[in-house]
Formats: structure tokens, C-alpha cells, sequence
């Protein structure tokens, strides 16, 4: 692509997301909700092949139900209420047909077939934008409209999410699918703690947004999307491989490493407001993401795989690809569970 | 503390910065050396143990087992120095990494004082010992038993954290010197008793209790030497000392809930034993007369009493070396015989005579023979079952009888008999083995001089 | 001369641990006087303070 038409899109993606982030106005923020998914389509077809077509087609109206669905919430919010400002949806209908809309953007069960489709479509870089950058636009608007949706739905959606996240991906063998499970599950965790503690939301978006991009990043550096090509990761990068075990462990939660931190907070402050089972299926169905993880850990790492003899030597090419931000992400996206104490401001 | 973890620490430096050819030596003896430091904290002149910060802490219960683990650590270097003399320098130093950070999460699980941070150092332990067991073990099925070692415990360990974190919204705190003081009784209902459940099973799975104890067999047979020794001697002690530690939480509902789980342990002790009887494997019985000797210690920390928790302790940390000192015996084995089946290690009293003296005294202290500080564990537990009910005798009594046959049975098997053909061109028996068995069989009767040590906070 | 430097040159990673051992101490006896510094404030612990002494806290 021409890197000119390359960074204007990708300005533009951000300028969506700004905009939905930034406006108090219901048609602004959807404004920004419709560039930043008009934005991505080229961005899904960078190298174009039918797969990336399919996927962009299937992106495209997954995206726009659910923006025609949202518009149709926020016409008739305002037909009842007749104001456009954000944080007001009092009707019933309103408020669950925005959460079903939002929850379509997000790729939350049950509307989350589109995410492993379209991920597994495209090519690495355009699979870790859209599972990381475009969370953050329609999470925003969830943020804002918390207060005025119906909790039991947002958690029975919430453990769907979770379960189906761990579930779906158990058969897979392709990368980027399994990431979009762990992205449909992770999501799952962010939308239940929500309307208790909107700010654990945040943190957990962060510590999922560090691990996700540090696992693309790993897997971007020697082009595998499958977990045969993986496999072969020991006698190209060992350190990475090591890198990658480590990282999809703090990804299913296992303490003492970062992706314990927001579970373990998502469980005290669910407890603290007296749910016990609910924290406690979750973090049981969270185990389930853990056994696909250490699937791939097993083939990576733990084993090796047996390759050809030239294969061996491929250690001595030099990688031309330039990785300064990757050992910075995967400290953070690996060791700051220790920092959790200094969490305390977010009571 | 931070003078034995800051060293502990400093380990993993060391291991990467030596020179190939010494760096087995220079881990091994900055290991002893630790765990010289680590002696003086068996001085416990207060009844509530040292405070050293807010963080650690130690008493006379957390002690000896801090001890054990930064003991056997240099113990496990030794005994793994064979089988990975294939590996190259990277891998090998990796291993050792592992092995490092395995025994400074152990540290400081045993000195935690906030209920948390032993919750978390507790899970932390099983990487490094899923990566032992899975990347260094031998055959195929190890992949099965590192994900079995795995989600065994995360799914115990799961309703532990969800309990604790009520715990701490209920108290307002998790700090063990703070808990302990803790008066107010828990009521009778369905709620506390899955409380009681949900902070018991955890520690029950790690034991492990008879019926969820199908991780441990699997693991110990698939584990590399130093996996095996961890796993045997330090890591089924986390479950006893995270129950110890937890029952004062549940105080009057341990008396009641006990019941099934006091059954369940003592049939699955002579079960258990009897398993032993028909293994022909010998890692296998190991981990197998290991389940049954901690169904012991269940029995005596579910009873409850000053008695019982003496014998709990002491129990701990004598199977602690024994077990470990079992597996180092049946490696020496394996790596002659290439094979862990009995029947193939026949007769090798006759090519390996001290070896063999050294499996006659493992095997001695296996039976809980006196001097050793095994029979001490085993006569408190006993008694305190006794006088808990006159029904117990038979399973422990049974047991004991069994016990006494499965060790015998496989020191007969493996060191008398006729030697068969393909052992006659094995290797004698190295000088680092020889001191390997050595330094395991030393305390084991040095204790017995003074037991005070290892009786644990209610001596 | 040279046999001293190689020497070093061989054997500088046996200072490592008795380093850590050294910094721990420094730590742990950082860490208690932090802990000790308010004992005089309890009622049970307190004693009188000699004419010349200031008190353990600022």
C-alpha cells in the first residue's frame, strides 16, 4: 500500500476513534463509530486476497448492523427523551438494543462469530489492530451508558463470552483464532466488572491490549499463523520462544505473572459486592482459555518439534524485522503484578 | 528474609555467568551455602515466631520446611547432573533456572505472611515445575502429566482465591499474625461449609487426598530426578502447611467437616498401600507409598490436636527427605538400567554393594524403623488417631503392616535376586551419588538426636 | 600479577550470592528499624527516655 494512503487511513482510524471517545453527542459518536469501521476495511484488505476480501465483507456487516442497530437506539431515544447527550438512555428497549449493538462491535457472545472469521482472514499487523485498537471506541460508549443497562443481561452475556471464548477455541490449531477466542473471553471479563468498577474495565483493556500486541508482535517476527509453523519457532528464535511460553501464561492468568492482576481485582470487587459464584465459574471457565494456551505452549516450547536439517541453522539469518517496542511489552505484559498495590488509587 | 531470598536470587546470575565446566560446583555450593544461612532461623525463642517484615515471617512450623527446601536444592543439582550431561550449556543452565525460581517461589510461599501472597506464590510454583516436569521429562505421556499437575491444582486453587478474597472483604485483612487472633466462631449452615471446602481442597488436591490424587502418580513417574525430588519433598508439603496454617481460620467446623475427608484418607491409605503392593514400576510405588504416607498427615492435621499437629510436622519432614532419598535411589537405578521396571533392576545388591546399604537404610526409614524421625511422626499420628476413635487402629494399623511389605517387596526386588544379563556391564556407583544419599540420610537420623525441631508450633 | 587477574577473571561470580547475602541483611535491617521506629509510641513497650535521647520518630 502507499504509505501516504497508508498513514492517512490509519489517521482517519484514529480520528474515529478520538471522535466516539471525545463527543458527548449520540450522532457524533456514532460518527466516529462509522469512519473508524469505514477506516479498517482497507486496512483488513492490505494484502488482498480473497481470505482478507471474505473477512473485510463479513467486518463490513457485522459493523454495520450493528451501527444501523445503534442508530435505530439512539432515534429512539431521542423520539422519547428528545436529547442527544450520551449518558441518558431511560427506556428499557433503548439501552438493550445499544448494549446488543455495542456488544456486535466488540464480538461479545452472542454475537461473536464474526471475530475469529475475520481475524483469521487477514494478515497479523490488521488482526492485532482489530483485536486491540477498535475495542477501545465502542467500549468507551459502553462506559458512558453503564449506568442505564440491565446488569443481568450484561452478565449472562458476560459469562457467555467467557465460556464460549474458552470453548471455541479448544479445536482451533490457527493462531490468530485462537487470539480471537481469547479476545472474545478477555472481553467477557471487562464487560461483567464493568457496572461494578468501570476503572478494573479500564486496567484489564490495558494489561489484555500489552499481552495481545506482545503475542502478535512474537508471532509477526517469524510469520507464523499456525501452530505447526510455531512449532518451529525454537530453531529460528529461542529467546522469543521462551518470550511467547511466558507470555500466553500471564494471558490465561497464572499468577505471579501481569495477567493475574485483573483477574484477581475482577474477583475481589465482584466478591466485595457479594457475588461468589459468579467470580468463581468465571475464573473456572478462564481455565479453559489456559488449557488451549498451554496447547500451543506444549508445541512451541515444551517440545520439539523435528524440522529439517536446514531448518536448524535458520538462527544464523539475520532478522530484518525491528523489534524495539517488543521487549518493553512483554516486561509489562508479563511483570508488573507486583505493582498491584499502587492499584489502590482506583478504588 | 530478604537475606535468604536476595541470595536465592542471585543464583540465577551465578548460573548464567560460570563457566561451563564449573558451573555445576558454583551452584551447588552457593546452594549449601544458602542453606547455612538459613540455619539459624530453627533459634525460635518467641511462641510467635520471628517477624521480619510485613511481608515474611517465620515459626516454628514454617521453619523446618524452609529449611528442607533450601536443603534439597543443592541436593537436586547433584542428582540431575547425570541425566542432563547430554543437554547442552544453554539448556542445562536453563534447567537450573528453573530450578532456582522454584525454590525462591517455595521460600517464599513458606515465609508469606499474607494469605495472598502464599496463594500466589503457591500457584507460581507450578510453572516452573510444569516446565521441569513437561520439557525435561522422558517420555511422551509427560505432556499429559504436566497438564494433569496443572489444572488439578488451578481447579482446586480456583475456589481458594474466590474464598480468601471474601475472607479479606469480611475481615478486612488476610495477615496470618492478624487472623490468628481471629475469635469469632463461624455458624453452622451451608454456606460456611462450602467455605470450609472451598479453602480445604486446594491444599487437599496439592496433598494429596485419596481421590484427587490421580495428578501425583502420573507426575512423579513422568519427572525428571529433580522434579520427582521437589515434587515429593516439598511441594505435597504445601498442601499440609497451607492447611495448618488455614484450619485456624475455620475453627469450629473443622470438627464436623472433617468426617468424610478423615474417612476418605484413612481407606485411601491402605488402599493406596495396597496399590503399592502390585506396582511393578518403582518411581510409580514411590509416588504411590507417598499418597499414603500423606494421607497420614491429612488424618493427623483434620484431628486437631497439639498431638497431631506434632506428628503432621514431623511426618512432613521426614518423608520430605525419605521420599526424595527413594527417588534419588531409584535414579541411580535408572540411569544404570534404563528402565524403571523392578523386575529388570534385580540383584543389584551384588554389583552395587553400598548402594545397596543406602537402599536398605532409605527402606528402614521408609518403614518408620527407629531411630529415624519418620517413627516419630508416624507413633504421634497413630496415637493422637487412637485416642480420636478406637476404630482408626485398623487402618493405621493395617497400614503400617502394609507399608512394611510394600518396602520390603521393593527392596527385595530390586536388590536381591539373581542379577540379570544386562546388568552386569553397568557403572559402580559414583562418589556423587554415594554423598548424594548421604546428605539425605544425615538429618534423617541427626534429628532424631533432637526432634524438637521439626515438632512444629504446638511442641 | 597476571595469575591474580586471572584468577578474578575466573572466580568473579562467587561474590554474587555473598553480594545478595550482604544486601538482604542491609534490607531486612532497613526494614526493622522501619518497624522499630514507632515501638516507644505503645504503651505495653515504652520506656523512659535517657536526658539526651530524641525520640525514634520524626
Amino acid at each position: 500500500m502507499n504509505p501516504l494512503i497508508f498513514s492517512m487511513i490509519l489517521m482517519t482510524l484514529m480520528l474515529g476513534t478520538m471522535a466516539t471517545m471525545l463527543s458527548s453527542n449520540w450522532l457524533l459518536a456514532w460518527m466516529g463509530l462509522e469512519m473508524n469501521m469505514l477506516a479498517m476495511i482497507p486496512i483488513l484488505t492490505m494484502n488482498s486476497n480473497p481470505r482478507s476480501t471474505e473477512a473485510a465483507t463479513k467486518y463490513f456487516l457485522a459493523q454495520s448492523t450493528a451501527s444501523m442497530l445503534l442508530m435505530m437506539a439512539i432515534l429512539i431515544n431521542f423520539m422519547l427523551s428528545g436529547q442527544w447527550t450520551i449518558t441518558k438512555l431511560p427506556n428499557v428497549v433503548t439501552s438493550s438494543m445499544a448494549l446488543a449493538a455495542l456488544m456486535m462491535k466488540l464480538g461479545l457472545a452472542p454475537f461473536h462469530f464474526w471475530v475469529p472469521e475475520v481475524t483469521q482472514g487477514t494478515s497479523l499487523i490488521s488482526g492485532a489492530i482489530l483485536l486491540t485498537w477498535q475495542k477501545l471506541a465502542p467500549l468507551s460508549i459502553l462506559y458512558q451508558i453503564i449506568p442505564s443497562i440491565d446488569i443481568n443481561l450484561l452478565i449472562i452475556s458476560g459469562l457467555l463470552s467467557i465460556l464460549v471464548g474458552g470453548w471455541g477455541g479448544l479445536n482451533q490449531t490457527q493462531l490468530r483464532k485462537i487470539l480471537a477466542y481469547s479476545s472474545i473471553a478477555h472481553m467477557g471479563w471487562m464487560l461483567i466488572i464493568m457496572p461494578y468498577n468501570p476503572s478494573l474495565t479500564i486496567l484489564n483493556l490495558v494489561i489484555y491490549i500489552l499481552m495481545t500486541l506482545s503475542i502478535f508482535m512474537i508471532l509477526m517476527n517469524n510469520y507464523s499463523t499456525s501452530t505447526s509453523t510455531l512449532s518451529l519457532l525454537w530453531n529460528n528464535t529461542p529467546m522469543m520462544m521462551i518470550m511467547l511460553m511466558i507470555t500466553l501464561l500471564s494471558l490465561g492468568g497464572l499468577p505471579p505473572l501481569s495477567g493475574f492482576m485483573p483477574k484477581w481485582l475482577i474477583i475481589y470487587e465482584l466478591t466485595k459486592n457479594d457475588n461468589i459464584i459468579l467470580p468463581a465459574s468465571m475464573a473456572m471457565f478462564a481455565l479453559l482459555n489456559l488449557y488451549f494456551y498451554m496447547r500451543l505452549i506444549y508445541s512451541s516450547s515444551l517440545t520439539m518439534f523435528p524440522s529439517t536439517n536446514n531448518m536448524k541453522m535458520k538462527w544464523q539469518f539475520t532478522n530484518p524485522k525491528y523489534l524495539t517496542l517488543l521487549s518493553p511489552l512483554i516486561i509489562l505484559s508479563t511483570l508488573i503484578l507486583p505493582l498491584t498495590p499502587t492499584l489502590s488509587i482506583l478504588e | 528474609m530478604l537475606k535468604i531470598i536476595m541470595p536465592t536470587a542471585m543464583l540465577i546470575p551465578l548460573t548464567w555467568l560460570s563457566n561451563s565446566s564449573t558451573m555445576w560446583i558454583n551452584i551447588t555450593m552457593h546452594g549449601f551455602i544458602i542453606s547455612l544461612i538459613s540455619l539459624p532461623l530453627l533459634n525460635q525463642p518467641l511462641d510467635t515466631g520471628l517477624n521480619f517484615s510485613l511481608l515474611f515471617f517465620s515459626d516454628q512450623l514454617s521453619t523446618p520446611l524452609l529449611i528442607l527446601t533450601t536443603w534439597l536444592f543443592p541436593l537436586m543439582l547433584m542428582a540431575s547432573q547425570h541425566h542432563l550431561s547430554q543437554e547442552s550449556v544453554t539448556r542445562k543452565k536453563s534447567y537450573v533456572t528453573m530450578l532456582i525460581l522454584l525454590q525462591l517461589f517455595l521460600i517464599m510461599t513458606f515465609t508469606a505472611t499474607e494469605l495472598i501472597l502464599l496463594y500466589i506464590m503457591f500457584e507460581a510454583t507450578l510453572i516452573p515445575t510444569m516446565i521441569i516436569i513437561t520439557r525435561w521429562g522422558n517420555q511422551s505421556e509427560r505432556l499429559n502429566a504436566g497438564l494433569y499437575f496443572l489444572f488439578y491444582t488451578l481447579l482446586g486453587s480456583i475456589p481458594l482465591l474466590v474464598t480468601l478474597v471474601y475472607i479479606q472483604n469480611v475481615l478486612g485483612t488476610l495477615n496470618l499474625m492478624i487472623t490468628s487472633y481471629w475469635i469469632q466462631h463461624l455458624p453452622h449452615s451451608w454456606s460456611t461449609s462450602i467455605l470450609w471446602l472451598a479453602c480445604m481442597m486446594a491444599f487437599m488436591v496439592k496433598m494429596p487426598l485419596y481421590g484427587i490424587h490421580l495428578w501425583l502418580p502420573k507426575a512423579h513417574v513422568e519427572a525428571p530426578i529433580a522434579g520427582s525430588m521437589v515434587l515429593a519433598a516439598i511441594l505435597l508439603k504445601l498442601g499440609g502447611y497451607g492447611m495448618m496454617r488455614i484450619t485456624t481460620l475455620l475453627d469450629p467446623l473443622t470438627k464436623s467437616m472433617a468426617y468424610p475427608f478423615l474417612m476418605l484418607s484413612l481407606w485411601g491409605m491402605v488402599m493406596t498401600s495396597s496399590i503399592c503392593l502390585r506396582q511393578t514400576d518403582l518411581k510409580s510405588l514411590i509416588a504411590y507409598s507417598s499418597v499414603s504416607h500423606m494421607a497420614l498427615v491429612i488424618v493427623a492435621i483434620l484431628i486437631q490436636t497439639p498431638w497431631s499437629f506434632m506428628g503432621a510436622t514431623a511426618l512432613m519432614i521426614a518423608h520430605g527427605l525419605t521420599s526424595s532419598l527413594l527417588f534419588c535411589l531409584a535414579n541411580s537405578n535408572y540411569e544404570r538400567i534404563h528402565s524403571r521396571t523392578m523386575i529388570l533392576a534385580r540383584g543389584l545388591q551384588t554389583l552395587l554393594p553400598l548402594m545397596a546399604a543406602w537402599w536398605l537404610l532409605a527402606c528402614l526409614t521408609n518403614m518408620a524403623l527407629p531411630p529415624s524421625i519418620n517413627l516419630i511422626g508416624e507413633l504421634f499420628i497413630i496415637l493422637t488417631s487412637l485416642s480420636w476413635s478406637n476404630f482408626t487402629i485398623m487402618f493405621t494399623g493395617l497400614n503400617m503392616l502394609l507399608t512394611a511389605s510394600y518396602t520390603l517387596y521393593m527392596l527385595i526386588t530390586t536388590q536381591r535376586g539373581k542379577a540379570s544379563h544386562h546388568a552386569k556391564i553397568i557403572k559402580p556407583s559414583f562418589t556423587r551419588e554415594n554423598a548424594l544419599m548421604a546428605l539425605h540420610v544425615i538429618p534423617l537420623l541427626l534429628l532424631s538426636i533432637n526432634p524438637q525441631l521439626i515438632l512444629g508450633p504446638t511442641f | 600479577m597476571v595469575n591474580l587477574i586471572q584468577m578474578v577473571r575466573d572466580h568473579w561470580v562467587h561474590i554474587l550470592v555473598p553480594v545478595g547475602f550482604v544486601v538482604g541483611c542491609y534490607l531486612d535491617r532497613r526494614n526493622d528499624e522501619k518497624l522499630t521506629a514507632f515501638r516507644n509510641k505503645s504503651m505495653l513497650f515504652k520506656r523512659e527516655l535517657k536526658p539526651s535521647e530524641e525520640v525514634t520518630w520524626k
